[in-house]
């Protein structure tokens, strides 16, 4: 007996969208669950390097924007001195945000076991004052 | 109705204050988490710490390289807003930290996240200035 165009398509299995599916297991997969002795944080705590250097990243391409655009508004300064300027703010905040991250990162690797306040604070409060210095700078007349 | 919604949000901030005027070191708080639970949370923290950065970027961006609207200050309308919404997130971003933080380690459940919902709000908000001052500023 030959099939409808819809009934093929329905017997692929990828492509078998009006079917029902099979049920979840009520078991969950061995492999996915985490042994409780495993007290290292292994995975984790590499997510969480790779985070802060993101951050640290992030604070480079905020403190260029920063750079971007308070040397836009000075129409005086030659070009050379722009670029010099732009180079050295960038390598500023390199050391500063991507430095800090690594530094973050290897109390990590050493068995950090719990963030510190502090850190977080000065993480946060660090955001709100560059997003002050921005508010500034875009207030400046251009 | 309106006393129920006041004292809903009264009682949020005063949650949100409350917290972030404890001051105890973490180690005299509850007992010890598991660690990875204490990770998870500082990178929630710092997805939104970048976010926020992303934010400040975007609202500089805006105030300086958009094109001139036809009437003064429109670039700064669209940028100032996004880079206030970016310390903002900074700020409570902290404070949510720490919340979950001390909730952990009281093995209390997570309290729930006001930050979801001021970014959706604070970016409806800018998206809708931009659009109201790209069609009314446009040349």
């Amino acid at each position: 007996m030959l099939q409808s165009p819809r009934q093929s398509l329905q017997s692929l299995p990828l492509l078998a969208l009006g079917k029902p599916r099979a049920p979840m297991p009520d078991e969950p997969n061995p492999s996915w669950i985490i042994p409780d002795d495993e007290g290292v944080p292994g995975l984790a705590g590499e997510r969480t390097d790779m985070a802060w250097s993101r951050s640290g990243l992030a604070v480079v391409a905020c403190a260029a924007a920063i750079a971007k655009k308070t040397l836009s508004n000075l129409h005086h300064v030659s070009g050379t001195t722009v670029v010099f300027t732009g180079i050295l703010v960038a390598g500023i905040s390199w050391l500063v945000g991507l430095g800090w991250a690594r530094l973050i990162a290897r109390g990590t690797m050493e068995g950090r076991t719990a963030a510190d306040r502090r850190m977080i604070a000065v993480t946060a409060y660090g955001t709100v004052a560059l997003g002050t210095v921005a508010v500034v700078i875009a207030l400046l007349p251009s | 109705m309106v006393a129920m919604r006041s004292r809903r949000i009264f009682g949020v901030c005063g949650t949100v204050v409350g917290v972030a005027r404890d001051r105890r070191p973490m180690s005299e708080i509850g007992s010890e988490p598991d660690v990875r639970f204490s990770y998870a949370n500082e990178r929630t923290f710092l997805a939104w710490n970048r976010t926020a950065m992303a934010l400040i970027a975007t609202g500089l961006a805006a105030a300086s390289v958009l094109p001139k609207f036809s009437f003064g200050g429109g670039r700064r309308l669209i940028g100032v807003p996004l880079i206030a919404l970016g310390a903002t997130l900074a700020l409570t971003s902290f404070w949510r930290w720490q919340a979950n933080e001390i909730a952990m380690r009281e093995g209390r459940p997570l309290p729930p996240s006001q930050l979801p919902r001021i970014l959706a709000v604070g970016v409806a908000i800018a998206a809708t200035i931009a659009a109201v001052v790209a069609i009314v500023g446009a040349r």
